[in-house]
């Protein structure tokens, strides 16, 4: 048993405690709360006055599958069709690739990850640990997600570059509509239906039976609705990712019952379906009580700066709490992981970050990066 | 004329900040009177100089558009092309910019320009670029490495090598010592250590005032001496493979160095509202928050020669500062007002005085 101490636990739980001891038994946390007497048996960590925060979580990245020096290797889009529901993330994540080892360094200790946003239909997602010897070890959820895109990426790939369906956002709405009243015929005709790997329609009909939800990369306040509108048409469980103009139809995306994983809005707008892109959303969201996380898409935003995202919002009016949780335990609820992950509590995998001050100090550093109790990273210099 | 008290004022000297007044008389800061007049109360606030971005590209690339909004970049080059002509004054970003503290830029061509163009400072406020200039023709710019060998590439012409590189730099050099007498500094964007030996070469074949942009592997090489470093930015991702050094680092190395240097986003490489952020990245990584302050406001304005103009809270100068909520390199801090020529370009709560 290892007990952590002499620092302050910033735990992102419900009541936002802070507390003095961190315990943890085979990789998982087992007592977090008051310094209690040490038993015999534990060895102790003195973190000397440091702060510790849960591992960070970043529900929308390409970590892994994105090449970052150059596009020739690329494995984040499979550009030769819009519509490629059998791409799957597990397929494509490199785990040796530096973005592991930056998510690591800037405390991010879990990533949802996968296919791109050229495709309509680009594959499923997949959430993973950012440390561990295998890609099976790092995995939490397999299949987490089909993930869709409408907009200009499609349109840019296929219509502008290619001369080809879709050109228009009324081809996208329709290549993914196709996709549902297809796997829902096929659900329909055949109730127990073998679904295999090979089963293009497989993807859709986990989404129609709520076994992963509709992941949709939406900018624009047209492709927002578009999304809401498609989801509820066959009553699937709809994520907004990005939802970049969310601000400005704030009613109706609340109304739609969804929530959102907002940004890159770290990225200077590079497209017009960006350019009232701003980091206020998260507070607007937060005053409409819309859930939602903050998210990087590395490499658009590098992952080691997530914290930084955070830190942006609560300059825009977000409280540090939420900025806190936004990366934590909302982003872990999200992803219906809040068992295992986003909170230093008792019974959770002690993934969790060593900070030389407060976490949203311009000053704060990650000094160490635990994932599953194991120490992934240790900065060089001493304090 | 306008009074501001108990604000907590950047001093430019002591680079501290110091509980005080000041005056501003139309567009200047002029020497505070002990007159009684009615001051606007600045308690708990904290001020500074405008901040001043050393190479950005904002106004030249438009954010949130693409080719129609991109003038950065000209495959034929021309020694008397020259950045204002190519700039936007209804860029969106230079009001994001103003809301981040960013009174001024010097802006400068795209990376992909082996050879570029005249450089100019300009004020963030926009109606025509005549007004929006501070000065001119500071600098002429010069792009090697990837960038520059990747866009004659595409194009097949020379230089596809650094060879041709550097074939290219110092006949162009010399031209423009013939043809741009009046420009004394040369800014070149270079990453790799083996481009930045280059410029070591130069410097020591020119007399002009070599700048180096980006750095990345500045600390590769052993016992140099550089002019400023326009260094970073490094809140930007891993795009090619001449930055896989990029890293925070860069800004402590360079002060173990003893090189000077100052700041820049390269709008829209990094967005221009991410200049405190460089700031605070280097602040992390050990630097003091007076140096990293003074480097973004008067040591900028002493690298571009507008020191006397802009980039301190002293009698004479354009009233150009910035009010914050908290100490400005704060990641949380937010801007209060912005003023330009003691002019309020910009306020937290629309339409308010301050």
């Amino acid at each position: 048993m290892m007990i952590y101490h002499n620092a302050k636990f910033a735990t992102a739980n419900e009541h936002n405690d802070v507390v003095e001891q961190l315990w943890v038994e085979d990789g998982i946390i087992t007592y977090v709360g008051k310094a209690l007497d040490i038993p015999a048996h534990a060895e102790t960590v003195d973190l000397q006055g440091a702060v510790v925060t849960p591992g960070l979580i970043d529900i929308h990245a390409h970590v892994g599958t994105w090449a970052e020096v150059t596009e020739d290797i690329n494995d984040a889009n499979e550009y030769s069709e819009p519509f490629t529901p059998l791409m799957h993330a597990l397929d494509s994540v490199d785990i040796r690739h530096f973005s592991f080892q930056h998510a690591i360094e800037g405390g991010v200790t879990t990533v949802q990850t996968g296919p791109g946003s050229a495709n309509v239909i680009g594959g499923i997602w997949s959430i993973l640990k950012t440390a561990g010897p295998t890609l099976e070890s790092r995995v939490l959820i397999e299949r987490s997600g089909l993930k869709g895109a409408l907009g200009e990426n499609p349109k840019n790939v296929f219509g502008n570059q290619y001369k080809r369906k879709p050109m228009t956002r009324m081809a996208i709405a329709q290549i993914l509509r196709d996709g549902f009243q297809r796997a829902k015929q096929l659900d329909a005709e055949q109730q127990n239906i073998h679904i295999d790997n090979n089963l293009e329609l497989r993807p859709f009909i986990e989404v129609l039976r709520g076994v992963m939800p509709l992941r949709l990369h939406c900018h624009r306040a047209d492709d927002i609705m578009t999304a809401i509108r498609i989801a509820k048409e066959f009553d699937v469980e709809l994520h907004l990712e990005h939802c970049t103009e969310g601000h400005l139809i704030v009613d109706a995306v609340k109304a739609s019952g969804f929530n959102a994983t907002v940004g890159p809005y770290m990225l200077t707008p590079s497209k017009y379906e960006t350019r009232h892109s701003t980091p206020a959303i998260a507070k607007i969201f937060q005053d409409k009580q819309i859930p939602f996380a903050i998210m990087t898409d590395h490499p658009f935003v590098p992952i080691q700066y997530l914290k930084y995202c955070a830190s942006e919002a609560i300059r825009y009016g977000l409280d540090e709490e939420t900025a806190l949780k936004s990366i934590t335990l909302h982003a872990a609820k999200l992803v219906q992981l809040q068992h295992r992950i986003g909170s230093l509590e008792k019974g959770k995998d002690a993934d969790f970050v060593v900070w030389s001050h407060p976490i949203f100090e311009t000053e704060a550093k990650v000094l160490q990066t635990y994932v599953s109790g194991i120490k992934y990273y240790e900065a060089e210099y001493v304090r | 004329m306008t009074r501001y008290t108990n604000g907590l004022v950047f001093n430019y000297q002591s680079r501290t900040f110091e509980k005080g007044d000041f005056e501003v008389q139309e567009q200047y800061f002029i020497a505070p009177s002990a007159s009684d007049m009615p001051a606007v109360d600045l308690t708990n606030c904290y001020v500074t100089p405008g901040f001043i971005d050393s190479c950005s590209q904002i106004g030249l690339q438009e954010i949130g558009i693409r080719w129609e909004g991109d003038d950065s970049f000209e495959m034929e080059s021309n020694l008397h092309y020259s950045v204002l002509d190519g700039i936007y004054p209804f860029d969106k970003a230079f009001q994001m910019a103003l809301q981040h503290g960013i009174t001024a830029s010097h802006i400068v061509p795209s990376p992909k320009s082996l050879i570029g163009a005249k450089t100019a400072v300009v004020h963030h406020t926009h109606t025509t670029v005549d007004e929006m200039v501070i000065d001119n023709n500071i600098a002429f710019t010069f792009s090697i490495g990837h960038h520059a060998k990747h866009t004659f590439f595409n194009a097949t012409k020379k230089p596809l090598t650094r060879m041709g590189i550097a074939k290219t730099l110092r006949d162009t050099l010399q031209q423009l010592q013939q043809q741009e007498p009046a420009i004394k500094k040369i800014m070149i964007r270079a990453h790799k250590a083996v481009d930045i030996e280059l410029i070591q070469r130069l410097q020591k074949e020119f007399h002009y005032e070599f700048h180096i942009v980006h750095a990345t592997e500045i600390s590769f090489i052993e016992q140099a001496k550089w002019n400023t470093v326009v260094a970073g930015p490094v809140f930007r991702y891993i795009e090619h493979n001449e930055m896989m050094a990029l890293s925070p680092n860069l800004y402590q190395q360079l002060a173990m160095m003893n090189t000077p240097f100052v700041f820049c986003t390269d709008h829209p490489t990094s967005s221009a509202t991410h200049l405190a952020i460089e700031a605070g990245l280097a602040v992390r990584e050990g630097l003091s928050r007076a140096d990293a302050l003074y480097a973004l406001t008067t040591g900028a304005a002493q690298f571009l020669g507008i020191e006397n103009m802009t980039g301190s809270i002293r009698d004479g100068l354009f009233a150009d500062f910035v009010i914050w909520n908290k100490h400005p390199l704060d990641l949380d801090a937010q801007v209060i007002a912005t003023f330009i020529k003691g002019q309020q370009v910009y306020s937290q709560k629309a339409g308010a005085l301050i």
